[in-house]
């Protein structure tokens, strides 16, 4: 079926709570990543930004952040929004394969998206993959390692004959670097929509055009 | 300070050196009295010798039983005297254990304290030597060298730049129970244990952690680094010129950098092994603490640049070649 001949409702998909989260969740995120950058490869002849203000400019959207992303857990179990993260089961791989494909080949051919947003679903599988994995494994792991960081008492003593501290440092910067990866691409990708302003505007206004027909209605599970 | 002075030499007979020139040992055959007179030779150079540094079983006795005199008293953890000028009281107490594992271990007592020790109280100064350059003047060029260094910057430190009244080496080198082996301590040992000196006269943890409050987590910091590698000049190892408060290191990034001015201050002993932990540059640190900025993995911080990178090139690449794409159809539409 033509995707243009598809009848399209407008619907609230980014409530205005999710779309508050999203870009407060941005900024500091830009800021932990800037100020996390400096104070990683810091120099005294030439700081990005002072030690000593990366420190407070961290340390502060760090804990904004934490607190953003208690406050999105809670909201995402409490509104239903945590719909869009319920793994949609049925030929996952295959799904997941399609929507790959539609980035490698389809979208250099014109092609439209595989699975466009529905109100059950608005990730397509890529998307909801990569979200998951973020919001539920590597945001609480660089949140507790970046405590951990913060509170050194919190640290184990020894790690293999190491100071206990390191593997926290270790794995917050691989993480950092592993979410600095995803920001680049999630960035990019905002572009990727019917027009290159279309996923960004539907971010601030928080409306949606979703496809109101059965076959592309890609969230049963 | 050798410790072969303490020997005590057998009285030079005053006839001896003569005594052979003058031909008074028995006549002999040629042979015999050739090996007499060379074998003669060798005991009387051998006599006329300094002592060797390493002292004999005989002399460890001699020390170890003079030193126990002096320690019967000394060695009292409770020993003081109440200076009659001053009313204040003066620690007399020499950890005997410590005395004998430190670097003067092997010495009298009396090598360095000598007057009319058999008096009690003991007539005041009593201690010959005001500095380590008192003894340790005669050593090595290098270590001379060294020496002349250490003075000079001791010169320079704000105790004698503002006259602080009996400071010497001995303020903060305790000479019974220093040892240069303590270097090689893991450096946590060694933060204690220095700023344990500094803390004698300028206040415990707690209340220099107030004075400290600057630092982030000052009372973590002042567990972490030592007084001197804040309070004396950068870069360099240049521990002995203390400067003072007004003077001190503020910035994060002397520390908490590649080229932390650690590594040529507490760790300065360590550094070769700098690159040998786990691969990570200035890995030494791991063994005690994770320093940020400072202690980096050359590999982890290659696949960060890369990773990022090449993501950026990436979606660089994939916008470009949408880019063309888009042209293309619209061209060909057209």
């Amino acid at each position: 079926m033509n995707p243009e001949t598809v009848m399209k409702k407008k619907v609230l998909l980014y409530p205005l709570w999710v779309r508050l989260w999203h870009w407060s969740n941005a900024l500091f995120f830009i800021l932990l990543l800037v100020s996390g950058i400096s104070l990683h490869f810091a120099d005294p002849h030439t700081p990005f930004i002072p030690f000593a203000m990366a420190r407070v400019i961290h340390n502060l959207s760090g804990l904004c952040l934490t607190a953003g992303f208690l406050l999105f857990v809670v909201n995402n179990w409490r509104s239903g929004n945590s719909r869009h993260y319920r793994p949609v089961r049925r030929l996952w791989l295959n799904r997941i394969m399609k929507q790959a494909d539609f980035y490698s080949r389809g979208i250099f051919l014109g092609k439209h998206h595989p699975f466009p947003p529905t109100w059950e679903q608005k990730f397509n599988p890529l998307q909801q993959l990569t979200y998951l994995v973020i919001m539920y494994l590597v945001l609480p792991t660089v949140i507790v390692t970046g405590f951990m960081l913060w509170v050194p008492e919190w640290a184990p003593n020894r790690i293999l004959g190491m100071d206990g501290f390191w593997p926290a440092a270790v794995m917050h910067y691989l993480i950092a670097v592993a979410l600095g990866i995803f920001f680049i691409g999630h960035v990019y990708l905002v572009t990727v929509g019917e027009t290159l302003t279309s996923q960004l505007k539907k971010m601030v206004t928080g409306w949606e055009d979703i496809s109101l027909h059965e076959e592309n209605d890609h969230e049963r599970r | 300070m050798k410790t072969g002075a303490l020997r005590k030499l057998p009285t030079r007979p005053a006839s001896s050196a003569s005594g052979m020139s003058q031909g008074k040992f028995p006549e002999t055959k040629g042979t015999t009295r050739e090996y007499s007179r060379f074998w003669l030779t060798v005991v009387l150079l051998l006599w006329a010798m300094p002592c060797p540094a390493a002292p004999d079983s005989g002399q460890h006795q001699d020390v170890a039983q003079l030193n126990a005199w002096c320690l019967r008293c000394h060695g009292m953890s409770t020993m003081q005297y109440l200076d009659p000028t001053s009313g204040q009281s003066r620690n007399l107490h020499v950890d005997s254990a410590k005395f004998a594992l430190s670097d003067h271990g092997r010495q009298a007592c009396v090598t360095c304290h000598r007057n009319q020790l058999t008096d009690l109280p003991h007539p005041p100064a009593t201690s010959v030597h005001h500095s380590c350059g008192d003894c340790h003047r005669g050593e090595k060029l290098i270590q001379r060298m060294r020496l002349v260094g250490i003075t000079a910057q001791f010169n320079k430190s704000v105790h004698l730049q503002r006259n602080v009244p009996g400071f010497d080496c001995f303020s903060c080198h305790n000479p019974h129970e220093s040892r240069l082996e303590d270097i090689a301590r893991p450096e946590a040992d060694v933060v204690q244990r220095d700023n344990g000196i500094c803390s004698k006269c300028h206040g415990t943890l707690e209340t220099n952690a107030g004075k400290h409050a600057v630092i982030p987590k000052a009372s973590l910091h002042l567990k972490a680094v030592r007084c001197l590698d804040c309070h004396t000049p950068r870069p360099g190892s240049v521990i002995h010129a203390i400067e003072p408060a007004a003077r001190a290191e503020r910035t994060c990034e002397a520390c908490h950098s590649r080229n932390s001015i650690l590594l040529t201050k507490l760790y300065k002993y360590r550094l070769h092994e700098s690159e040998q932990r786990a691969g990570f540059i200035n890995g030494v640190v791991l063994s005690d603490y994770y320093v940020i900025g400072m202690t980096r993995h050359p590999f982890l911080d290659a696949l960060g640049i890369l990773g990022m990178g090449g993501a950026l090139l990436g979606v660089l690449l994939h916008g470009a070649g949408r880019w063309l794409a888009m042209r293309r159809r619209t061209n060909h539409e057209s």
